[in-house]
């Protein structure tokens, strides 16, 4: 009879557990493209974008989720829900904002916000079962953000694939972001043209699977 | 509040614990019920942080970004505060202990720019999450 039991709740765990699917958190600094590739994926998997993307930094302010995203791939599926993080940054300065034609008043809203969203992102690092580390192959990947967030998903054993975005741009630079992270696989994309997205794809599953 | 173990007179300078009692005794006893009762509610007493946060207001330069002296006299932090720790002024800070147990290091300046610092240890995790699978990798390290 506890055998049976047993055996019935294991059923019941196994269906929640597949019904439920993987975590999948995209991970990086502001202004990397993360929301651009979620919506890149969203549309692909799902045909609906996840959320607005802008040329101000801390465009998300807010984790954004979506559910059920099935990858087909060879004749395997997984499925997994996608979380958009807002950008990690260590400062976050309301004067940034001012630039790009912002009132004081919302400019000091938004870093309010940003901050929290930093939080935020910092705390789901406990709900998510792998991750996308975005970095932004024009800029230098040796920052304080990209090293210390990769560290604590690592000391999660989380699996971690790092994804150079803007390959589009002419000062892209994919090598640096493979030497400064060796340890790591990368993929590199253009979250803004859809380049070599498949491959993306396929390396998920393959890390995933 | 301390008070002399041997012929219960409560010390009006801290000094003399050190000095010791005029009758002689060097043992002291502290009192925490008095002492709670006679500390102020907050760390950052209401009358020192205005006159703090009108010294900076002289400052022209700093004045441009500086938050508004209503946030510098209030003494608590409120839902809306992201930041769980605030430099009143120069040397003065209000700590919110209970959120920085549940969250990183969040400063804000008295000019209105966060500083977050993200923790980096092995394990480290923040035990109150929200939503439906809001639970920490310590509380999923037990169940396992």
């Amino acid at each position: 009879m506890v055998l049976m039991l047993n055996g019935l709740l294991t059923w019941f765990k196994g269906f929640f557990a597949k019904k439920k699917g993987l975590n999948l958190g995209l991970y990086g600094s502001p202004n990397v493209g993360k929301t651009t590739l979620a919506n890149r994926i969203c549309v692909d998997l799902s045909g609906e974008p996840m959320g607005a993307v802008s040329p101000i930094p801390h465009e998300t302010r807010a984790v954004q989720k979506k559910d059920n995203m099935t990858i087909k791939l060879n004749g395997a599926r997984l499925t997994m829900n996608l979380l958009d993080m807002p950008g990690i940054a260590v400062k976050v300065d309301y004067r940034d904002f001012l630039e790009y034609g912002i009132s004081k008043e919302d400019a000091q809203k938004r870093a309010r916000e940003a901050t929290r969203g930093v939080v935020d992102a910092v705390r789901h690092l406990d709900k998510i079962d792998a991750a996308l580390f975005i970095i932004d192959s024009t800029e230098d990947p040796y920052t304080q953000v990209n090293i210390t967030i990769l560290g604590n998903i690592e000391a999660r054993n989380i699996p971690i694939l790092i994804v150079a975005n803007k390959i589009d741009l002419p000062n892209a630079n994919i090598r640096r972001v493979r030497e400064a992270f060796p340890a790591y696989d990368c993929v590199e994309v253009s979250a803004m043209t859809g380049e070599n997205l498949k491959g993306l794809y396929k390396e998920i599953s393959i890390k995933l699977s | 509040m301390h008070k002399c173990a041997r012929c219960g007179r409560e010390i009006e300078k801290l000094e003399e614990v050190n000095t010791g009692c005029p009758c002689g005794s060097k043992i002291f006893v502290f009192d925490r019920v008095v002492a709670e009762a006679a500390k102020p509610a907050c760390a950052v007493p209401p009358a020192q942080a205005r006159p703090l946060a009108q010294e900076g207001a002289a400052d022209g330069k700093k004045e441009a970004g500086r938050a508004p002296d209503s946030y510098f006299a209030r003494t608590t932090f409120t839902t809306e505060d992201v930041e769980n720790i605030k430099i009143v002024s120069e040397g003065v800070f209000l700590v919110d202990v209970n959120a920085l147990s549940k969250s990183p290091v969040v400063l804000k300046d008295d000019d209105g720019v966060y500083f977050v610092k993200i923790p980096f240890e092995q394990g480290n995790s923040f035990p109150a999450l929200d939503g439906p699978n809001g639970k920490s990798a310590a509380e999923k390290g037990k169940k396992a």
